[in-house]
């Protein structure tokens, strides 16, 4: 899946996978961060700005 | 099965060149079960190159559509009716479906989008593994269930050759020797007997060398006229 | 669910998770319930099973627009 992204142009950074077991509340929490802070970091995804100018054809 | 391979989504771009609007066609019979060309992979194939030609600029118009089997033509006729005003039809059947969509819907190009590779068995979950080439002259029966052809680096018919390691075969140090497999066969059945006479050259004309094969049933052909 | 306008503010990347009902799902059940802070810019998609996630539905939400994926379970 990742090499999918890459091969794309999006980045395979933009995905992130995680086992966590019920309890593991903390984990979650953190696991929503760090992929939240990468993507922040890559910038918002760049089908969204072609996305609003093809509406307009 | 026929097996084949995706091809690279920068082969596919490439084959595709300027190409407006796009038909991805899978079929359902060899290459879904292989995991190659089957709606599925239809589905990741054409949302790829809606995104890719997206970020390249040049947004292209990408439907799916995916036939039961692309090599018959009464299951590739229902997409005559789809094919209006597409620039170009991505094929993920295998070679004969590509050729099938050329030759039924001569006014559109169909292109490859995978890689046929081989008449294979799927050894395990994910892994397949070449069985047969189609010689047209199947030696399966005088060497114990094991294709010499397919699975002999070297297509032996007399074997193992002098490179036979342990079971090995010396070509690839990740494939058996086919020939030490034949005698292992040959010794358990205790048939050793027919495996020391030399098997005389192979008679290749009903393989690829003796050009275009074609099969003829006159008892199943429609009577004409 | 509007992106809002565009700003100097640092984006909120828009990330969809993909949980398992049994596992993560009950993880972020727990973690609302314990009140831990997490990015509230998440979107989770419950599934009986993240083995239920392929890679046509990670392209689709690509596809229309989504920043990132957390695939837990
Ligand atoms: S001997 Fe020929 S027909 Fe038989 S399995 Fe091998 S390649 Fe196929
Ligand atoms: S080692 Fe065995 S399989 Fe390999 S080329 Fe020799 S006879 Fe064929």
């Amino acid at each position: 899946m990742s090499n999918l992204l890459e091969e794309i142009g999006l980045g395979r950074e933009r995905i992130e996978m995680v086992n966590v077991s019920s309890a593991m509340a903390v984990q979650f929490a953190e696991a929503v961060e760090n992929v939240t802070q990468r993507v922040r970091e890559l910038g918002p995804n760049p089908l969204q700005a072609t996305r609003g100018s093809d509406n307009e054809e | 099965m026929i097996v084949g391979e995706r091809k690279p989504l920068s082969e596919i771009m490439e084959l595709l060149g300027g190409a407006q609007k796009v038909l991805v066609a899978g079929c359902g019979t060899c290459v879904t079960v292989c995991f190659a060309g089957g709606e599925k992979e239809v589905g990741i194939l054409a949302s790829e190159l809606r995104m890719k030609s997206k970020l390249d600029d040049h947004a292209m118009d990408v439907e799916e559509a995916t036939v039961q089997r692309q090599c018959e033509w009464e299951y590739i006729d229902p997409l005559r009716e789809r094919l209006d005003g597409f620039d170009v039809v991505l094929s993920l059947a295998c070679g004969i479906g590509v050729q099938a969509m050329n030759e039924r819907f001569p006014g559109v190009i169909t292109l490859p989008g995978i890689n046929t590779t081989s008449l294979s068995l799927p050894v395990e979950q994910g892994v397949w593994e070449e069985r047969c080439q189609a010689c047209g002259d199947c030696l399966l029966g005088t060497t114990f269930g094991i294709c010499p052809i397919a699975r002999c680096s070297k297509q032996l018919l007399n074997g193992p050759c002098g490179g036979s390691q342990e079971g090995i075969c010396e070509v690839d140090s990740d494939t058996p020797c086919a020939w030490q497999l034949i005698w292992d066969r040959a010794i358990e059945f205790d048939q050793v007997r027919r495996l020391l006479d030399i098997q005389a050259p192979k008679n290749w004309s009903q393989s690829r060398d003796g050009g275009l094969r074609k099969i003829v049933r006159e008892d199943l052909q429609l009577e004409s006229e | 669910m509007s992106d809002g306008p565009k700003s100097e503010m640092p984006f909120d990347p828009k990330i969809v998770a993909f949980c398992c009902r049994h596992c993560a799902y009950a993880a972020a059940d727990l973690a609302g319930a314990m009140r831990l802070h997490y990015p509230h810019s998440v979107r989770i998609v419950d599934v009986p099973c993240s083995g239920r996630v392929d890679p046509l539905e990670m392209l689709r939400a690509f596809e229309r627009g989504v920043d990132g994926l957390l695939v837990a379970g």
